[in-house]
């Protein structure tokens, strides 16, 4: 039954995304331009400070590719719940859902099933180009590791988004969790430049964030080939706060749900 | 208080409390059994509030104190003015809302607190924005048919049956878009009909539809009633509605039930819902005045 629900739910967005002709298919376009304003970048990105970017290959470009290709779709992990939890109370629908037999945490969880498809056609595809295309050596890649990171990963990230969308059931706008982890992940999680480049303060807040951990293991896999027992560190790391955060997300989802329904607030935006 | 008026406002020694303990010796569950049920709603904060007290909340009564019991196999309309609550108390019957106070039970059943559901409520409220506007009529139905557990040819045939229902079988694959504000409507009405509610919420069904169109939805909604010996609650203004579709009338004013009354008895009393509206609603406002 999740299986039908799953692709009901990832038939109406489909057909909801597809009428919007145009934006389908930019989306691919501008997916790919990131990608070669880098490229010209790492050009000028060579001699001192390759050395930070040793263990990686030594190489800027294949660097920041891993870097912003899945932050990307990380994003979506961390933005898509609440975002489509305020799509919903605006489009009027989302009264219509909960008052059906299907509970709110599993609507709120199927409601980005679409975007987590989507998005990883879209991530293959950036990486494929940027092989195929630029000449980024994805040769070494263990594809295995990739993947029990990308899984864990988007587990923990959509603990932090589901509380991220408990926030917009009861505050409606200005999630401050979005705010900071989605702002701060992205400076400060190593996506454009190694971690070890900032200076030790910087550090310590980039070691509370999952993006960091979820990036350095991705880059290791990747580029350099890491299985995961050398990738235990990073695993149990990503693992752990996957564990902590899902269920807490959830919990927090049906509380805001049942705050919004003692409050009457549940429709407004 | 008028005496005409003690005579139709509920009274609480004949209220919920017995009134359950009359159910319970008579092995019947009440269709729908509220029990000094209170709505207050929160009121958002303005910037000097959060300053001055940050710890308290404002906020407004919609309903206050109502008590009602509809028998196992009534149906309830809900009558009163603008901001009278009645859309508020379809949506605590409904499990929308989690009363402030008191409790509301459906077939002996409260919904406060979530979880499962142990039977399928059908809700049609504010339909100008619950759907889907870039999907067709029928591509919406599928999709809120599979929340209540319809899939493939099951749904496929009820939401044909239910399209043909409410009149929209030839308007089902065009966009909700190009839908008028009765059509849809009634897209919402067939929506509550798909998963064969036991029980059914309606607020103002028939307000945007056409008269003749009107008449023939209330047709489909007695039928449906008839057939599967659903609970159904609805608010409207419109007398004869509530006339032709329910078996008791409960009348609001400013959250408060001012009569509740079986439909039948307020015929013979005053010959129509219409006279007896009229009259509650002048005595309410005679003891607001008095008040």
């Amino acid at each position: 039954m999740l299986a039908l629900k799953t692709w009901e739910f990832f038939k109406r967005d489909l057909r909801i995304e597809s009428s919007y002709k145009a934006a389908f298919l930019f989306e691919y376009a501008t997916t790919l331009l990131p990608l070669l304003t880098f490229y010209f970048l790492a050009r000028l990105v060579r001699g001192d400070s390759a050395s930070s970017l040793t263990p990686y290959g030594g190489q800027y470009f294949p660097f920041v590719v891993v870097g912003v290709a899945f932050m990307q779709y990380f994003t979506i992990a961390l933005t898509n719940f609440a975002a489509t939890i305020r799509r919903s109370q605006m489009a009027g629908c989302l009264e219509a859902m909960l008052a059906a037999q299907t509970s709110p945490s599993m609507v709120i969880i199927l409601s980005s099933a679409y975007s987590f498809l989507v998005k990883l056609f879209h991530l293959v595809f950036v990486l494929t180009a940027s092989a195929l295309l630029l000449g980024v050596d994805f040769g070494p890649c263990n594809f295995l590791s990739m993947a029990v990171i990308l899984v864990l990963t988007i587990a923990s990230l959509s603990g932090l988004g589901i509380l991220s969308a408990a926030f917009i059931v009861v505050m409606k706008k200005g999630d401050p969790i979005e705010w900071f982890i989605g702002s701060v992940s992205s400076l400060l999680g190593g996506a454009l430049f190694p971690v070890s480049l900032m200076p030790e303060w910087l550090r310590t807040i980039a070691a509370l964030l999952p993006t960091t951990y979820a990036l350095e293991a991705l880059r290791q896999a990747m580029l350099n080939g890491a299985t995961i027992p050398m990738l235990w560190r990073d695993v149990l790391i990503l693992g752990a706060i996957a564990v902590v955060l899902l269920p807490l997300g959830v919990w927090a989802f049906a509380k805001a749900v049942d705050k919004g329904r003692r409050d009457g607030t549940l429709m407004h935006y | 208080m008028t005496p005409q008026l003690e005579t139709i406002l509920p009274r609480t020694e004949t209220g919920p409390v017995s009134a359950t303990r009359k159910a319970a010796e008579q092995g019947t569950t009440a269709a729908i059994l509220a029990e000094g049920v209170t709505m207050r709603y929160r009121a958002p904060k303005r910037y000097r509030e959060y300053l001055v007290s940050p710890f308290s909340s404002r906020r407004y009564t919609a309903l206050s104190d109502v008590a009602l019991e509809l028998p196992e196999s009534g149906s309830l309309a809900v009558l009163g003015p603008n901001g009278s609550g009645k859309t508020t108390l379809l949506r605590l019957i409904g499990g929308l809302l989690y009363p402030t106070a008191g409790t509301i039970r459906v077939r002996g059943h409260s919904f406060v607190g979530g979880g499962r559901r142990p039977f399928c409520v059908g809700i049609v409220l504010n339909e100008e924005r619950s759907f889907y506007w870039r999907l067709t009529g029928r591509q919406n139905l599928e999709f809120f048919g599979c929340l209540d557990n319809l899939f493939g040819k099951e749904v496929q045939r009820r939401c044909s049956r239910v399209l043909e229902h409410v009149g929209l079988a030839r308007a089902a694959d065009e966009r909700v878009s190009d839908y008028s504000s009765g059509m849809r409507q009634r897209l919402a009405i067939a929506r509550g009909l798909l998963a064969d509610p036991e029980v059914l919420i309606l607020d103002e069904p028939t307000k945007s539809v056409d008269p003749v169109g009107a008449v023939e939805l209330r047709r489909v909604i007695r039928h449906w009633l008839a057939a599967r010996r659903a609970t159904l609650a609805l608010a409207t203004h419109n007398m004869a509605e509530a006339q032709e579709l329910a078996t008791h009338v409960c009348v609001l004013g400013k959250g408060k039930v001012l009569a509740y009354k079986p439909t039948a008895h307020v015929c013979e009393e005053y010959g129509d819902l219409a006279s007896f509206y009229a009259d509650v609603s002048r005595n309410g406002q005679d003891r607001d005045a008095c008040a």
